[in-house]
């Protein structure tokens, strides 16, 4: 009896183990989990990037409608920029000028370029909830931020050419979401903070509504990106995603 | 571009009616101060332009834009003279009909690649030399069309486009018995944009009716076209046509003298996370034009075989940049060279400052003196600023 059970005994602390590790989160599973709560089968959002310095404040609006992981339909609204579209496929970017009726087709280092001179390239803009397939990714302890129990996950880019070669993110450890990310240099540098202000959640999705990006290199310069209103799964017109929807 | 009375007639009438809620409306003041060399005398102007745009909104079937520039004039003129006012820029309609999309009216499309030289444009030509380096848009010519786009899947399309003849005018701004003109001096054509792989492929072809830019040769011609754009590490482009009479022509070389490539290449570099260094180069050759320096001005559709427009852009950060660009004709060794600053202030205004310098022979392309009434030489101050609103 004794040695039944010891094996017992064993038995269920192997099981607990067994159990345990298969519930362990690595930090490829947390940041699969954050970017499926932000894919929509298809969305549709206006918002609007506000940057503000010594000057004062500079607001550009957007709508943007998007499906998937890796399709969107930008279109600017406010005075300087109204009518310029940005389509985003998964194997194309093009930009769309009004004034000159012109069709840009981006590639290469062109997708790095300032998004309307903000802070925001238009890869950055556009370049979907795909992170694992862009940057290799580290599971470094976690911590609280506001009160929020959270992941902190090392990301480190792929590919040497890109804007911010590491990031830290602190991942939310209930509902997933980035609650704030710090953007370095190759050299280490604290370049940007990226802070979530506000989040609306609809069933299992979560749609990030108020962030704030401080460059820390600048005195009082923040840029803030807020999506004012939204509609989860709209019903998208086939032609969406092409070329005739991007000059209309 | 017409710039007379009737498109003011037009324009104000215009703007008596009223505006409904569907639309939009937009305001735009281009204004600066210049200093410029002319003459061996020194000159002072303020110049500029105002222009307002009104659009539709939140129909997804039909579209609507109007664009009118203005010309801010503070001359001593008589005031019977007839000055230039108005230009309407733009006055389209642009509609869905089943699955294609027709336009209707005044406005632009770009065929082929490149922002100052490109071979493809085979509607507006941009071919030519002088360009106006300070402006935003380097090449934006519009012109009256009815144009219907056919969607051929998500990165392709077919574009057929007719022009109507311009109307003549006298000079004394009358117009002819008969507005636009001779059917045969229309223009129709069209053109396929599709990819091949990863790169751009585009061709297209135009049946011109009549001399519209001043790389036309006179008369009735072909004009097909070619064009090609990818990514080689930088973004590269490829366009080439030429014009073939339609008529005999006394000038038998007149496809030769027309054949041109035009290329570009572009990168861009980042400096740090809020800097960045574009590059640009681009170029038109006409192997069959002049290789040698002429002793005299070009003439007609005459021009040296090689141009080459040459750009960098120092992004210091996504508000204030430093540009220099330059027009080369490396056939009689001459240049024109714009140093540009842009400083994004406040929000839709940038104050902008331009220094503008022509080196070369009198009779070259860009000539230091040419002596000519041309007004501009030499070399130009030019500072103000741009408001929408």
């Amino acid at each position: 009896m004794a040695d039944n059970s010891f094996l017992k005994s064993i038995i269920i602390i192997l099981l607990i183990s067994v159990s345990a590790s298969l519930y362990a989160e690595t930090a490829e599973d947390i940041i699969k989990i954050m970017d499926e709560k932000q894919t929509f089968e298809t969305l549709e959002s206006t918002g609007s990037i506000i940057s503000r310095d010594r000057f004062g404040t500079k607001q550009s609006d957007f709508t943007s409608i998007s499906r998937g992981k890796s399709e969107f339909l930008i279109e600017f609204t406010s005075l300087e920029e109204r009518g310029q579209k940005i389509l985003r496929t998964p194997d194309e970017l093009y930009l769309f000028y009004p004034d000159s009726e012109e069709i840009i087709r981006l590639q290469g280092a062109a997708l790095r370029q300032s998004m309307l001179g903000s802070d925001i390239s238009y890869e950055d803009m556009t370049e979907g909830t795909d992170t694992l397939s862009r940057y290799d990714v580290k599971l470094n302890g976690d911590e609280d931020v506001e009160g929020a129990g959270c992941y902190v996950i090392e990301m480190t880019a792929k590919k040497k050419n890109v804007p911010y070669p590491r990031q830290v993110v602190w991942v939310d450890k209930n509902i997933y979401i980035p609650r704030k990310t710090d953007y370095y240099s190759r050299s280490g540098k604290l370049l940007k903070t990226m802070e979530l202000k506000d989040y609306k959640k609809d069933g299992e999705k979560i749609i990030l509504t108020s962030m704030i990006i401080s460059d820390k290199l600048k005195k009082n310069s923040t840029t803030e990106l807020n999506i004012s209103s939204y509609r989860i799964n709209p019903p998208v017109h086939p032609a969406t995603f092409t070329l005739e929807e991007l000059t209309w | 571009m017409v710039k007379i009375l009737f498109p003011a007639v037009l324009a104000l009438s215009i703007l008596s009616l009223p505006l409904e809620a569907e639309s939009s409306s937009s305001y735009d003041l281009e204004l600066y101060n210049s200093i410029y060399s002319s003459k061996d005398e020194l000159y002072v102007s303020g110049y500029g332009t105002a222009g307002m745009n009104f659009s539709s909104e939140k129909n997804r079937n039909v579209k609507g834009i109007i664009e009118l520039d203005f010309y801010p004039d503070d001359s001593a003129a008589a005031p019977d003279t007839p000055r230039p006012l108005f230009e309407l820029k733009k006055a389209f309609i642009k509609v869905r009909m089943l699955d294609n999309k027709v336009t209707l009216g005044k406005t632009r499309t770009t065929w082929g690649e490149g922002s100052v030289f490109n071979s493809g444009d085979v509607l507006f030509g941009s071919m030519t030399p002088y360009v106006d380096l300070m402006s935003e848009e380097k090449r934006d010519e519009t012109s009256w069309m009815t144009a219907v786009t056919t969607p051929l899947g998500p990165y392709s399309f077919f574009e057929t486009v007719f022009i109507p003849p311009q109307t003549q005018y006298t000079e004394d701004g009358i117009t002819s018995q008969y507005p636009g003109g001779k059917i045969k001096n229309s223009s129709a054509g069209g053109r396929l944009y599709t990819r091949i792989g990863s790169t751009k492929f585009e061709t297209g072809y135009l049946y011109k009716g009549e001399k519209r830019t001043e790389s036309d040769p006179e008369g009735s011609y072909h004009r097909p076209y070619i064009s090609f754009q990818g990514n080689i590490g930088p973004d590269w482009s490829l366009s080439s046509s030429a014009a073939v009479p339609v008529e005999n022509n006394p000038d038998t070389d007149i496809i030769k003298k027309t054949f041109s490539l035009s290329f570009s290449l572009f990168h861009l570099q980042n400096i740090d996370h809020d800097s960045s260094l574009t590059l640009r180069l681009e170029g038109i050759v006409l192997p069959y034009q002049f290789w040698k320096e002429k002793e005299r001005i070009l003439e007609e559709y005459e021009s040296y075989a090689l141009l080459l427009y040459p750009e960098i852009v120092f992004n210091i950060n996504p508000d204030f940049s430093f540009s220099l660009q330059s027009v080369i004709s490396p056939v009689d060794i001459s240049a024109s060279f714009t140093l540009g600053s842009f400083w994004n202030i406040y929000q839709n205004f940038d104050l902008i400052n331009f220094f503008t310098v022509n080196g070369g022979d009198s009779n070259d392309l860009f000539a230091w003196k040419d002596g000519s009434d041309r007004g501009i030489n030499s070399f130009s101050i030019t500072s103000g600023g741009r408001y929408r609103f």
